[in-house]
């Protein structure tokens, strides 16, 4: 079996092709802290891409309330635990992942280790909204059930993977990864209902039709894309949480890339599950009010050190991130270098033209509380 | 000098004696299958496994065994063997598969119903004995799925089917009231959130004209239905048994099929699908290959025992030979 570089896992891994990186490789950032579990991002894409016959609990995007919440039900549990408890070696500058991926811990016959879903775990995609976990501080609370009172919203799509699963297991190649963005496709004239990528994808994002038989999947709205544009769900986020760019290969870090500086150069933005070895391209400021053990299990050990990071854009000290979480909320046109210019923040699009300026800080206006040019008391004087 | 006539002569027997009991399908070592297409006047049992025509075919038992070369794998295999018979009337040819199997799986509706089936591969034979063929060489697959025949036989198996509690108020374009049935609720315009139904996936299609899946292969994960259909067939279900028609014409005109003529050899292989142990794809139980042989008229039969006449007499000529070096190799030492 071929050997491929995941810089996620600071090591070499087995796959099933060669190391193939697409020219370009969209990437998406979602900040979990901003996250409000509206669901628009849910409706946007199901308005547009499945509300077909057979596709009626079908999500390309779905955001679950974790820890309880799970959309199939169980997925990550289930993997987690059918990968078995596994280590990093974190002594090094940078950590290495000792344990196995899900494609070296493949059982004989397989090409991935995973499981196929029961029609039922799709029937609650919303399962365990808003229900709480451990208090944060157990003095203040009086309930102390099973039911804590930590929780957080984690919006998920397709992975985009560098190393996708379901690519991996598809036996008649009816899966591909464009070259020209990295965006993962499942050829719909080629594929035979063979459900191999439904069984792999350790994030459940191919989905059954039940209607057409064959297998569908997050497009990262690709028609917008080639247009500059942030994908549906991207763009319709009420949170705006969420923000989209290309990301540089793997030591060719570019520090004017909003991208590669929330991912490469902070580190403030980390993958989900990386120790599954697919590499995703989606990446995730982890929650800052959740405990360690949880976010070290969900995003790697770079957990705690990007919570620290994100504390300090809190209190002003890094303007750099200020800037790029700012220029998201601000525009829906695909960034691609951004920079400070005084007070100010500017981001550029693909055609490298100025797409957005904002202020780093908000100017503060304070006017009387009268308006003696017409007589009146103003209710909002900020 | 003479001990090398000798070695050389020993060669020409032993080599003239294996063609010929290869010929005369009698393998060195270990037992060849052969199918051998039995002829009858007038119509065949097309879509009937039960027809009483069935009596005049030999049955072959081919042993299957997992599928174990490509990844994913079956190591086992489902059934032990499967029961082949075949009829031909000059113009068409019918196969019968007949295995043991407990469940009747003729659902993909919900994410883990999988299809039983059976394949039949079908390949020229000067081509090496490669499952699924390979690369430039193609072999020739009809696939009969259990779901595709009961979406002809009892309508095409709707959500409703499945899940009758579903209920939707809308979708977009289609027309009439819920639950919207495939195919008539949703005319052209309607079709574009099926995406496999309207780029024309026969796995979407709810309207499907046969049970037999006519395509062809070259080399693992590249099957792929033809544009033409020109095959046939109906599978019974009873006690616990699948039987399972597959029929063509001998010669479609169509050149992606592999053409089939009387006195002909082909190579024959086939593959079964048990769909409750969610056999799809490579997870399948497969046979070797098998020679498959259309007897026809003269001159084809002709040729048939001449071959075997010729070799037997070149090898005796080969051993009479051989025997009189020694002979004559004894006398004078
Ligand atoms: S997240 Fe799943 S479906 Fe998406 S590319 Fe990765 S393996 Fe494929
Ligand atoms: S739209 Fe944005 S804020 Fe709302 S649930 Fe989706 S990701 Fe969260």
């Amino acid at each position: 079996m071929p050997t491929v570089r995941n810089w996620q896992l600071g090591r070499e891994m087995d796959y099933i092709y060669d190391e193939s990186r697409p020219d370009r490789q969209v990437s998406s950032v979602f900040d979990i802290n901003k996250c409000i579990a509206c669901q628009t991002c849910t409706m946007s894409c199901k308005a547009i891409w499945t509300s077909g016959k057979g596709q009626e609990y079908m999500f390309w995007n779905s955001v679950e309330t974790k820890p309880w919440g799970s959309y199939p039900l169980g997925w990550d549990v289930k993997i987690l635990d059918m990968l078995g408890p596994q280590r990093w070696d974190t002594s090094g500058p940078s950590a290495v992942y000792e344990g196995k991926t899900v494609f070296e811990a493949a059982p004989e016959g397989e090409r991935v280790l995973g499981y196929l879903p029961e029609n039922e775990d799709y029937a609650n995609p919303n399962r365990g909204e808003d229900e709480t976990s451990e208090p944060i501080d157990p003095s203040k609370f009086h309930l102390q059930d099973l039911h804590a009172i930590w929780n957080f919203y984690l919006a998920r799509i397709c992975m985009h993977c560098t190393y996708p699963a379901c690519l991996a297991s598809c036996p008649r190649k009816a899966i591909y990864k464009r070259k020209e963005d990295g965006i993962v496709l499942i050829d719909q004239e080629r594929c035979r209902g063979y459900r191999e990528c439904v069984r792999a994808c350790p994030y459940k994002r191919v989905l059954y039709n039940h209607v057409t038989r064959i297998s569908e999947k997050c497009i990262f709205c690709y028609p917008a894309v080639e247009k500059g544009i942030w994908p549906r769900c991207m763009r319709n986020c009420i949170g705006k949480i969420r923000m989209v760019g290309y990301i540089s290969p793997p030591g060719e870090a570019d520090p004017e890339n909003p991208i590669d500086y929330l991912v490469y150069v902070k580190k403030l933005a980390l993958p989900l599950y990386p120790q599954l070895g697919l590499e995703p391209n989606i990446y995730y400021v982890p929650p800052i009010h959740v405990p360690p053990e949880f976010n070290r299990q969900m995003f790697g050990p770079g957990a705690d050190e990007a919570v620290e990071t994100y504390k300090r854009i809190r209190t002003g000290q890094e303007p750099e991130l200020r800037a790029i979480l700012l220029l998201n909320t601000s525009t829906n046109k695909i960034l691609t270098k951004f920079r400070l210019e005084g007070d100010e923040a500017v981001g550029f699009d693909v055609n490298g033209q100025e797409a957005v300026r904002v202020m780093l800080v908000e100017k503060e206006i304070v006017r009387p509380y009268r308006d003696d040019t017409v007589g009146v008391y103003r209710h909002n004087i900020t | 000098m003479k001990a090398f006539k000798l070695r050389w002569l020993v060669l020409v027997a032993l080599a003239v004696l294996s063609i010929g009991f290869v010929q005369a399908g009698i393998s060195l070592g270990q037992e060849a299958l052969f199918l051998r297409s039995v002829e009858v006047e007038g119509e065949l049992p097309v879509t009937d496994p039960a027809s009483l025509s069935w009596e005049e075919a030999n049955e072959v038992t081919v042993p299957l065994s997992g599928q174990t070369l490509a990844l994913p794998n079956r190591p086992q295999p489902f059934a032990n063997s499967v029961q082949v018979r075949t009829l031909h009337n000059g113009t068409h040819i019918v196969f019968r598969v007949s295995w043991p199997d407990a469940t009747q799986d003729n659902r993909t509706t919900g994410l883990s119903e999988f299809r039983d089936a059976t394949a039949l591969l079908l390949a020229s034979s000067d081509l090496p004995g490669i499952c699924m063929g390979s690369r430039g060489q193609r072999v020739h697959i009809v696939q009969w799925k259990a779901d595709w025949q009961a979406d002809i036989e009892e309508g095409f198996h709707d959500l409703q089917d499945t899940f009758p509690n579903f209920w939707v108020d809308l979708y977009p374009f289609a027309v009439g009231d819920p639950p919207y049935r495939l195919p008539e609720a949703f005319p052209e315009g309607a079709r574009d959130l099926l995406v496999g139904w309207a780029v024309g996936n026969p796995f979407s299609e709810p309207l499907k004209i046969t049970a037999v899946e006519d395509a062809v292969a070259e080399g693992f994960g590249s099957i792929t239905t033809q544009e033409r259909q020109d095959a046939l067939g109906r599978g019974v279900w009873a006690n616990g048994r699948w039987s399972v028609t597959i029929a063509r014409q001998l010669n479609t005109g169509d050149p992606q099929d592999q053409s089939l003529g009387l006195g002909g050899r082909y190579n024959f292989a086939l593959a079964v699908w048990d769909g409750s142990s969610g056999d799809v794809g490579a997870r399948k139980s497969v046979s070797s290959w098998i020679t498959l042989d259309i007897p026809g008229p003269p001159p084809f039969a002709a040729l048939d025992i001449l071959v075997p006449v010729v070799l037997i007499i070149l090898a005796a000529m080969a051993a009479y030979l051989l025997i009189r070096s020694t002979w004559q190799r004894r006398k004078r030492d």
